[in-house]
């Protein structure tokens, strides 16, 4: 490699460090859009977003397509969660566990009450035990809602809106049994509000009703969502909960940064301490590595950065030095027992140190793939981040150095002082 | 070059000292951390009277629920009102039938956010109840502050039911043995039998050994604890490979010698590698110590078990993997011959009359002896074979 072609390299490798940490921070619009900073837009975790997290087991209650059926109470959930407000929950379903994933929510308690508490609503015609029940939330209701109490606008109702089933059900039985007594009960128990009943003056057939019972707006709130969540086609049993504070993520983010800008500042020092011009070459790659693993992590969809996840970058960090100190041992042991010129050693640093760096960092990548596979949503999210910096760091440390250090020698590759090389014993 | 010098200082302090035939003096480290791990549970445990309070077991595993009380700035200005406080919330959980096991304070930077935590085991099985339960609670506790229950969240809860927390094991223990399976796969399939079973044998002794020292330091074993086990096997079997890798090259030269002297070229292989295992191990450290040092408590959680292992995975590739590796070479050597032995049964005669010390059972079963102990066989650049120096 000549000089003038060095030159065009290691220039080309400074802009393209100096434009991606820019492009990661920078924030500009373009034309109707805004840019935002890359890093910026990495998802963040429930741990570092704040928000809330729930699973439930979906009960085998035996009856046919229960996976289709769970399947469908998770879309009925997301839109239900969208509905309200919380654009950005997650719901998914596997191993008959339905996951609830809300990040930045205020008040916990809401979201609880929208989808901790499923409450079943049944219609029947008396209040006894003995009653024939007429309409079951799950079968036959598709949405409830709050509304203006019509016959006192101070306060509220709760309205029903039956699905084909429900209404044509409803239509019936209330054509046949007018002047007759309806009864609601919410979770099994008798609605207070209307414990003596509601008497039907019509037929009803628009295929939605009104429960006014003088509700407040929060009463009515409470009621209608449980209703709603009792329209799920499943049964949900809630077997964890988590909730984190915003502000815990955020400590936990800075924290990071904090910590790994003074840890890399501390590595890039050691390394030219160590090394010299071997360690500046290694210190250019570990640059390369950090923007290439940020801009990863803020593409790829699937990446969501946890607070184990941080510890998974940093843990990368130290990786992506480590092939760096194996290659560079090996090319001061090469010059120190033969007496060959430094870019032979070079060379043959790096031909003897890559059956090391490549076996230990395929055990890694095989740990870090299982983790992905088996381990539990924390240990993935952290398990990805991983593996995306064990390929990142091969790719700098086997390349990038490499080529570095060509550049490097071809201005000068007579100086050993200058990368830190001594003769020694010789073969 | 401060670092080089102090480095290489080092270095000749080593090139004349013997690891691998002192196996039984480095095998005594973890078996003391073991013992001490041993006492400290029992000792935690038997006052406590449970042994997941002596392991210091996470809700994760165990099942039950955490609630954290943002008291703010008022409960941390006097200890008289943060034991207030803290027996005041106690009692008032405890009322509902649960016994609360753990309280934890945390003060944040911004003391407005300082929390008690408090923890209790589940006294259901089943998981609805328990949500129901710890709905109450949680009113309770917000009647009980209603001031500062106005504040946004007020109450962090955390809670995992009996169906989730042994999930979370089964998935932990599928993923280790898996993992062990596959690397042992490709550590044989890149080296040799011997160099798969003796990662495979270190690896499950930096795990004992991480979990005996986290148990040791009082941090709570959780899913956190599982995440950071298992990046340390991926992370600390490098350390071993590079070992070993020095070791397969070392080797070549040699094979198909009758007496290979596998202590010497482990010493050997440690020596070269020491400076690439002490430079790599403190900078991956650097960042996760300054992580650990800067982090709140659930960071702490996370790194400290990492900091463990990078510790136990660099003494175990140099004092126990090594070791292991050439003990186990001349087992498998011993197998090799026996084998050739039975198929040709002359040879070896001779060599017994040679140099014979029987000092442990394994020597009895080998024809091929270890060197002597007193006699040193040094590997010398100028030669490709082992001199006796004797």
């Amino acid at each position: 490699m000549n000089k003038k072609k060095s030159i065009v390299i290691l220039s080309l490798v400074s802009v393209i460090i100096i434009l991606m940490s820019v492009f990661a921070l920078v924030e500009f619009p373009i034309g109707l859009y805004d840019y935002t900073g890359y890093a910026k837009t990495i998802k963040l975790g429930l741990d570092l977003s704040g928000g809330i997290s729930a699973v439930f087991n979906v009960e085998d209650d035996g009856l046919e397509n229960l996976e289709g059926r769970a399947n469908g109470t998770v879309n009925t959930l997301q839109a239900l969660l969208v509905s309200k407000g919380y654009t950005e929950a997650i719901v998914s379903y596997s191993d008959q566990k339905i996951r609830v994933e809300v990040p930045d929510v205020d008040d916990p308690e809401r979201i609880f009450e929208l989808i901790g508490r499923p409450q079943s609503l049944e219609i029947k015609d008396g209040s006894g035990d003995d009653a024939t029940t007429i309409i079951v939330g799950k079968d036959h209701i598709s949405n409830a809602y709050v509304t203006v109490d019509q016959s006192n606008s101070s306060y509220y109702a709760v309205g029903l809106s039956f699905n084909s089933v429900g209404s044509e059900i409803f239509a019936t039985y209330t054509a046949n049994h007018v002047n007759e007594k309806l009864y609601i009960f919410v979770g099994g128990e008798l609605q207070e509000a209307q414990s003596s009943g509601i008497t039907i003056n019509e037929a009803i057939t628009g295929g939605s009703a009104l429960i006014s019972g003088n509700y407040t707006y929060d009463d009515a709130y409470a009621l209608a969502t449980s209703i709603q969540s009792g329209t799920f086609a499943v049964e949900l049993d809630l077997i964890e909960s988590r909730t984190v504070s915003a502000t815990l993520g955020e400590n936990a983010i800075n924290m990071a940064l904090i910590a790994g800008i003074i840890g890399i500042c501390i590595i890039f020092i050691f390394m030219v301490f160590a090394y010299r011009m071997l360690g500046v070459a290694a210190d250019i790659a570990l640059a390369i590595y950090i923007v290439l693993l940020l801009w990863f992590c803020a593409v790829l969809p699937w990446v969501q950065l946890t607070l184990p996840g941080i510890a998974g970058i940093l843990l990368g960090i130290g990786m992506a030095v480590d092939a760096n100190v194996v290659i560079f041992e090996r090319i001061k042991d090469e010059f120190k027992t033969t007496n060959k010129p430094i870019k032979s050693s070079v060379m043959a640093g790096y031909k003897r140190g890559l059956a090391a760096v490549i076996d230990g960092n395929i055990t890694t990548i095989i740990g870090a793939v299982i983790l992905w596979v088996v381990g539990s949503a924390a240990i993935s999210g952290f398990a990805i981040v991983l593996f995306i910096s064990i390929l990142i760091s091969m790719f700098t440390a086997l390349v990038v150095t490499r080529i570095l250090m060509n550049c490097f020698l071809s201005f000068n590759s007579s100086n050993p002082k200058l990368y830190n090389l001594k003769r020694g014993e010789v073969k | 070059m401060k670092n080089n010098n102090f480095l290489s200082g080092i270095n000749s302090k080593i090139s004349n000292f013997k690891i691998c035939n002192k196996m039984k003096l480095w095998i005594m480290v973890p078996i003391i951390i073991i013992l001490v791990a041993v006492i400290v549970v029992s000792i935690v445990g038997g006052t406590s009277g449970s042994i997941t309070e002596g392991l210091n077991i996470g809700i994760d595993f165990e099942g039950g629920t955490l609630i954290s009380v943002k008291f703010g700035d008022e409960s941390f200005t006097s200890n008289e009102n943060y034991s207030l406080n803290v027996k005041t919330v106690t009692d008032e959980i405890e009322s509902f039938g649960v016994k609360v096991s753990y309280v934890q304070s945390s003060e944040a930077s911004v003391r407005e956010n300082s929390t008690i935590t408090f923890r209790y085991k589940n006294i259901s099985k089943d998981d609805t109840e328990i949500a129901t339960l710890n709905s109450d609670i949680q009113a309770a506790l917000k009647a009980l502050y209603p001031t500062r229950a106005e504040a946004a969240d007020f109450i962090m809860a955390e809670s995992i039911g009996q169906t989730a927390s042994t999930e979370l094991i089964k998935k932990a223990v599928l993923a280790l043995l898996i993992s062990t399976i596959l690397i042992l796969i490709y550590i044989i399939f890149r080296f040799e039998a011997v160099s798969g079973v003796a990662a495979i044998l270190t690896m499950f002794h930096d795990v004992i050994i991480m979990f005996a020292l986290t148990v040791i330091c009082r941090v709570q074993i959780n899913s956190s604890f599982v995440a950071a086990t298992i990046t340390i096997i991926a992370y600390a079997i490098n350390n071993t490979i590079i070992v070993f890798d020095r070791s397969r090259e070392l080797i070549k030269p040699f094979k198909g010698n009758k007496v290979i002297s596998y202590e010497s070229i482990g010493d050997k292989a440690i020596k070269d590698t020491l400076t690439r295992q002490v430079y790599t191990t403190f900078t991956t450290l650097i960042t996760v110590a300054l992580l650990a040092i800067f982090g709140g408590a659930s960071i702490r959680e996370f790194t400290v078990p990492i900091i463990i292992g990078l510790f136990v995975g660099f003494y175990s590739s140099i004092f126990i993997a090594t070791p292991i590796w050439s003990q186990l070479s001349y087992v498998a050597e011993g197998m090799r011959a026996k084998r050739l032995a039975g198929k040709n049964a002359v040879t070896y005669e001779t060599l017994d009359e040679t140099g014979n010390i029987v000092e442990d059972e394994m020597v009895e079963e080998k024809p091929v002896k270890k060197p002597k102990a007193n006699s040193t066989y040094k590997y010398t650049k100028r030669n490709t074979t082992f001199k006796n120096k004797k």
